[in-house]
């Protein structure tokens, strides 16, 4: 046995002398060329592709890994990279790679053929808001017609299952609200609550709405709102307190304990100053902030990283400038009204959501020019 | 060579030389740990390339041992039926047995054939020596059990399984090693048991260490070597030449085969220095094996295999927890070290500097069972594992010591001081730090990387390197897997198959045992002697269930 053992150790010994060198350089990206059997210095690509399991092609041959992948031992210069998914358009670009360097395609947005459209509901809306993520209220000027929808949560790592919409008036038929007109909606990002500003009978009145109770909880706050403020406002932080502001004074309104404080400007708390008035909702940035989604006109239009200098935009559907558009990021989804019947409409951008993302080097990952550049 | 083997009473030259040895593999494990991450974070690409480096050898050595493993537990399966007592009566006639063994045939039975191949070399072997053995009748075996606070529960089955034995029982002596600390019921039971069995053996003594001995700290290697001592005088007044005792220093709960004592004999008789030898078996922790955490069996498990990995390389081989020797050479050394907690392995390393290096540790392919660890509950269990494997790892205690004796001996020869010092070093540095680079230390580059090394290919080559050099060692578990399933006891149980599929299951911790169980405790103890802070001996938890 000891013989063997000094053979057998020797020999590993030998492998190990051989083989430490090699995958060391290896490692650093040096490959032996059968050619010049010289050691040459390559670099490699990393690919992601949403959604994932895509075919890649390199200088026209096919990636053994499907994506994500890295594909290794590539000889500086530029490479053509073609990536291929069945239902969606060929990805294809010119890569330049760069000896001991690592490139970085990360999370590609992959275009349908064909954009999956889905209608949501044959009802015409004014508009539409999205509170605490999940619900997605479309308004009217008739109380009783404004909906509130609820989307499924969304799945952990991809969106493969049927998303479902649940839709339910906001108000009863049998509610005293349910023949008022609708003034005014207004909302917090995130908060699971609104404030409608109604008129009834020729009545002002404002409406403290929680969508997190089912059927949603409404209050009547006028008392606390004698006059008409400019703007309120609140902060999803603190769902009890919202801030009333008018010409010459800001007040803080305590619905819980139906109280009313006088509240300096300095006190104000940062967050609201800096809170976005009520625009449309009209651009995102997806994708893991590579792709832009906006509207132009009267389209929607997807921008997508394919060329360092020429962004390519795809169109998606058609919405009015005046209406909101959300993407709603669970599901990957964008929700809209269509142009031509105000019906609501979603359309699923993302078809994967990527949990475990690798760190990406900013001086190698591919950007979009400056998103602002293309409004 | 006469050398001091201790850490105590030293010259101060000596205490200083000791103490910064006692400082140095500490200092070792937590360097390279410490520089490891120091260059993950400031020097990614040294320390890519160094982990890198770490992967590929440990995978081979992996392999390596995997491969003599499959070897040691094929021997060890060989030998499962060899009829040592025809053996040991042979060689009482030397020349005519081995005669006669030359000219057997086996046809088809390789195991057979192969036993016997290996049985003829090593009667050529003792032949050419011209240093034959006592006739078998005058060979004396001497079994220590030290008993601290085993109870009877424990300690009955060891005796029984001495019993059983194929050999001689009258030319056996069992000694009781009695802590005069231990409770009266655990002294009761001794008193019990040796009126049982005095009338089986040559003789069933107690011999009683006192609490307090000068010079002595509390370790079980004190207890020993106090019941030796006895046990010399005993056989002076039989007139027992002490060249004719073999001794066998037994935790309480080693269960041996029935061949143990016969295929220990053999090896004795059959080892041309005989008088210069240890003998070490193959242990295995079956007692209990079914009655504790999963983990528990794991590691254990994990421990016989290291046994049977190094009982193919008697050149490296040291001695390691229940084991036999020569009992003239263990008088020769003066016993055990009675300051010292490693004692199984102190003893090897005592012997190998008394002699000059010329000492050896024969492998037996034979087994012997003791319990796994075992505590009141899981959590209790897992301290108990910890406890005992920081106390193994405790013998890194010796290397300061055998390192003091490398440095002032001139008889054994340097290029062997060389080897087994840095066998001895190298073995505790990768014991303490293999599981933490494995484990944790080998994915910080690519955590703690920054941009130019994240734009690197290395930051996306070395995953790639570490799951291929991974997956080849989960070929390596799988193998031990099916081994660990054949090496587990062939007693009866309730569902067996699905008890051996868990079984297999539980090697996927490995990696967490790996840790937690084995580099942790390694780095704890040598942590402790950096600083000084000498480990006490404390008593492993053993409970089995009754009936």
């Amino acid at each position: 046995m000891l013989w063997l053992r000094k053979i057998i150790f020797y020999i590993f010994a030998l492998i190990y002398l051989i083989l430490c060198p090699l995958l060391v350089a290896r490692m650093l990206g040096f490959v032996i060329n059968p050619l010049t059997h010289r050691l040459v210095k390559t670099g490699l690509v990393w690919v992601s592709t949403n959604p994932p399991d895509a075919s890649v092609y390199i200088d026209g041959r096919l990636a053994h890994q499907k994506t994500p992948t890295a594909l290794r031992d590539l000889p500086p210069g530029k490479h053509f990279i073609r990536i291929e998914h069945s239902g969606y358009k060929d990805w294809e670009q010119n890569i330049p790679i760069i000896g001991k360097k690592a490139t970085v395609l990360a999370n590609i947005l992959l275009i349908p053929e064909e954009w999956p459209i889905t209608r949501i509901s044959d009802q015409s809306y004014q508009n539409i808001v999205l509170a605490a993520d999940d619900i997605l209220i479309a308004t009217n000027p008739v109380l009783k017609n404004i909906d509130i929808f609820h989307t499924t949560q969304g799945i952990e790592e991809n969106f493969k299952e049927e998303i479902v919409y649940e839709r339910k008036p906001l108000f009863s038929k049998n509610s005293i609200y349910a023949n008022g007109n609708l003034v005014r909606l207004l909302n917090a990002p995130k908060s699971p609550f609104i404030l409608l500003e109604v008129s009834i009978k020729d009545k002002h009145r404002f409406l403290w709405v929680n969508l997190k109770e089912n059927p949603p909880l409404i209050e009547d706050i006028s008392d606390l709102l004698p006059e008409i403020p400019t703007r309120i406002t609140w902060v999803n932080s603190d769902n009890d307190n919202i801030f009333a502001f008018y010409p010459a004074n800001i007040y803080r309104i305590n619905i819980k304990d139906k109280a009313i404080f006088p509240q300096s400007p300095v006190n104000l708390p940062l967050s609201l100053d800096t809170q976005p008035q009520n625009l449309p909702q009209a651009k995102f940035l997806i994708n893991d902030k590579n792709d832009l989604l906006i509207r132009e006109g009267r389209w929607i239009k997807l921008y997508t990283k394919e060329d360092y200098n020429d962004p390519q935009a795809y169109n998606i559907a058609k919405s009015r400038p005046s209406t909101n558009m959300y993407f709603e990021e669970k599901n990957g989804e964008l929700f809209y009204l269509d142009d031509a019947t105000m019906s609501l409409f979603a359309v699923q951008i993302l078809p994967y959501h990527p949990i475990l993302n690798i760190p990406i080097p900013d001086a190698i990952r591919i950007k979009l020019p400056n998103k602002d550049s293309i409004l | 060579m006469k050398f001091h083997y201790s850490k105590e009473n030293l010259k101060p030259r000596q205490a200083k030389l000791q103490r910064i040895l006692e400082i140095l593999p500490g200092a070792c494990s937590w360097g390279s740990l410490l520089g490891l991450i120091f260059l993950s974070i400031f020097f990614p690409f040294g320390a890519a390339t160094l982990i890198v480096a770490f992967y590929l050898s440990w995978i081979m050595r992996v392999l390596y041992s995997t491969f003599f493993l499959v070897l040691s537990y094929l021997q060890l399966n060989i030998e499962e039926n060899t009829d040592w007592i025809s053996r040991i009566d042979g060689i009482r006639h030397l020349p005519i047995y081995l005669n006669e063994n030359r000219s057997k045939k086996f046809g088809s039975d390789w195991r057979q054939a192969i036993s016997h191949k290996v049985h003829l070399d090593q009667l050529d072997k003792l032949m050419a020596s011209k240093n034959l053995p006592p006739v078998p009748e005058d060979i004396y075996h001497l079994i220590i059990f030290p008993v601290i606070k085993e109870g009877r529960d424990i300690l009955e089955p060891a005796i029984e399984a001495i019993k059983r034995q194929e050999f001689r029982l009258k030319q056996m002596v069992i000694i009781f090693a009695l802590e005069e600390r231990a409770l009266p019921p655990v002294q009761d039971a001794v008193n019990q048991l040796q009126e049982k069995y005095k009338n089986i053996f040559f003789a069933c003594i107690t011999v009683v260490h006192p609490a307090v001995v000068p010079g002595e700290a509390r370790v079980k290697g004190a207890n020993a070597s106090c019941a030796a001592r006895q046990a010399a005088v005993f056989f002076q007044n039989h007139q027992i030449p002490f060249e004719n005792v073999i001794i066998s220093c037994f935790d309480a709960d080693t269960v041996v085969s029935p061949h143990y004592f016969s295929c220990l004999t053999y090896h004795f008789m059959v080892c041309p220095e005989r008088l210069r030898a240890s003998f070490q078996p193959i242990p295995v922790y079956h007692n209990n094996i079914w009655q504790v955490p999963g983990f528990a069996r794991v590691v254990e498990t994990g421990s016989s295999f290291y046994q049977l990995i190094e009982a193919t390389n008697p050149e490296k081989l040291v001695t390691f927890s229940s084991h036999s020797m020569s009992f003239k050479a263990l008088v020769d050394v003066d016993y055990w070290p009675v300051d010292m907690i490693s004692d199984d392995s102190a003893i090897f390393w005592k012997a190998y500097i008394h002699y000059d290096g010329q000492y050896k540790v024969i492998p037996m392919y034979v087994t012997l069972s003791m319990d796994v660890v075992s505590a009141d509950n899981w959590w209790q269990t897992a301290k108990s594992v910890y406890k005992q494997k920081q106390r193994w790892a405790w013998g890194v205690e010796n290397f300061p010591i055998v390192m003091r004796a490398f440095l002032e001996s001139t008889k054994i020869p340097l290029y062997e001081r060389l080897r087994l010092g840095f066998k001895l070093f190298e073995g505790h540095l990768s014991w303490a730090t293999s599981g933490f680079i494995l484990s944790i230390i080998g994915w910080l580059p690519i955590i703690f990387a920054r941009r130019e090394f994240a734009s690197s290919v290395v930051y996306y080559n070395v995953p790639e390197i570490a799951n291929t050099i991974f997956a080849l060692g989960f070929l390596a578990i799988c193998v031990t897997i099916v081994l660990s399933l054949f090496l587990l006891p062939k007693t009866k149980i309730r569902y067996r198959w699905l008890i051996k599929l868990g079984h297999a299951i539980e090697w996927m911790m490995v990696p967490f045992i790996l840790v937690v169980f084995s580099a942790l405790p390694a780095l704890h103890a040598q942590t402790r002697l950096m600083l000084g802070r000498y480990l006490e001996f404390w008593v492993t938890d053993k409970h089995r269930a009754k009936g």
